[in-house]
């Protein structure tokens, strides 16, 4: 299931850690019996420079949020999903807004038609962030670097942030790298511990695929 | 030639606005810190100095009142609450405007007096820091925002009203405020358990 935000040009909606304002968008199911949600799974963020050094992780224009919902065994016939979505969005200004969304699902003995939704929705899953390979930890004074090979036709003019799911760093302190020769080395000051977040590409190239975005979650080594 | 002039002039722009941006973010005053002094004009014409309320606790409140995360604590009658609690405790209450002139939240002395009015504000006065330098001395980053100072003029507390960082006044009821068990923590003369947290909301409209 997907949840498409459309944002109008100027707006953006936030990730699942906001940056220095704003909150992630919530997806509150109501499901069928015996059904069961997972956890939204979010595409890739892009960063966002507000006035005086804030950072907002989000996005413009598009998301679609996934999920998946699990029907039970017996599932039949035509059943009713609900879902309660709310979401802050800012420009100079920001906006509270919620909606009641409801789709009626029905057991099909064959594929129906892909609407503009539902490829969306596959888009986005398509797109989804796999795990990064590969890669080793470099330690630097107050933090480490993400040490990464790419592939050979990677442009060196790409470059790639890291975006960290938790809410201990400075957001401002995290900058793109670029690719250098056939590495790309994205330093995250203020690391210690587990390192859990995604790594952004600002255009493909650097993983196969087409791939523009993996995630990372590790303990960083002590030395 | 002129066009890769140009072109030179944008990208040496872009990197000092970079490096520019990366350097401005004002650093939140940390517990244990001299609060830094100010004095403010009120929505009531009156003055609001810090050094006016020697000996006493002082909670600095950063609102817009158009923001989302601030129109949830005061739909929900939370801030009135916080704010009223704070009074009977007997510390001091100062909501502060940093939006500057054309930003959201920003507002004439007579509108802030009718907004907060309206809104049965129990905050002791709603000053204006419409050049923002209050805010960024104080390293306000979002609205709502909370700092707590103590009765020698040190900081006690910054960061977030409680821990809930959403726009859904539903959730004020199952928050734990930060502002209150500060406040309840200094006065009974304990450390803070949390003395500082990530404030979350709108940013401040500097």
């Amino acid at each position: 299931m997907g949840v498409r935000l459309k944002m109008d040009p100027g707006w953006h909606s936030y990730w699942r850690n906001p940056g220095d304002s704003g909150s992630p968008t919530t997806v509150k199911w109501t499901l069928p019996e015996g059904w069961r949600s997972g956890e939204t799974r979010w595409p890739a963020p892009q960063r966002i420079l507000l006035d005086d050094g804030l950072v907002s992780f989000g996005y413009e224009r598009e998301a679609v949020l996934l999920v998946d919902l699990t029907p039970p065994l017996d599932a039949h016939g035509t059943v009713k999903i609900a879902a309660e979505v709310s979401w802050v969005a800012c420009q100079k200004e920001c906006v509270y807004g919620t909606a009641s969304m409801n789709v009626t699902l029905s057991a099909l003995d064959q594929t129906p038609p892909i609407s503009d939704d539902t490829a969306a929705v596959l888009a986005a899953k398509e797109q989804e962030p796999g795990p990064l390979q590969n890669f080793r930890f470099k330690t630097r004074t107050g933090g480490v670097d993400i040490v990464f090979p790419v592939e050979p036709s990677a442009q060196s003019t790409t470059t790639v942030m890291f975006f960290p799911y938790e809410a201990t760093y400075e957001y401002n302190l995290l900058q793109p790298a670029q690719v250098l020769g056939a590495q790309v080395r994205v330093p995250v000051p203020q690391a210690k511990g587990r390192i859990r977040g995604v790594l952004v590409a600002s255009r493909p190239g650097l993983w196969p695929k087409n791939a523009t975005a993996k995630v990372i979650d590790a303990e960083i080594p002590t030395s | 030639m002129t066009r890769t002039l140009t072109s030179l002039t944008i990208l040496a722009t872009c990197a000092v606005t970079g490096l520019a941006l990366q350097q401005s973010k004002a650093e939140m005053v940390k517990p244990g810190a001299e609060a830094p002094v100010f004095s403010l004009p009120g929505a009531d014409g009156a003055k609001y100095a810090l050094s006016d309320f020697k000996g006493k606790y002082v909670v600095l409140e950063w609102s817009n009142k158009d923001c989302p995360y601030v129109r949830k604590h005061y739909s929900s009658h939370n801030m009135q609450d916080t704010q009223a609690k704070a009074k009977e405790m007997g510390a001091v209450w100062l909501t502060v405007i940093s939006s500057a002139q054309g930003k959201q939240g920003h507002l004439s002395p007579a509108e802030a007096k009718d907004h907060y009015a309206q809104v049965n504000s129990k905050a002791h006065a709603v000053v204006f820091d419409s050049d923002g330098s209050v805010g960024r001395a104080y390293g306000a980053r979002n609205t709502p925002q909370i700092v707590i100072i103590d009765p020698d003029g040190k900081v006690v507390y910054n960061g977030a009203i409680d821990d809930k960082p959403t726009a859904d006044p539903n959730d004020v009821k199952t928050a734990h405020n930060y502002a209150l068990t500060g406040l309840q923590e200094a006065m009974a003369g304990k450390a803070l358990s949390t003395p500082t947290t990530r404030p979350y909301g709108c940013p401040v409209k500097y």
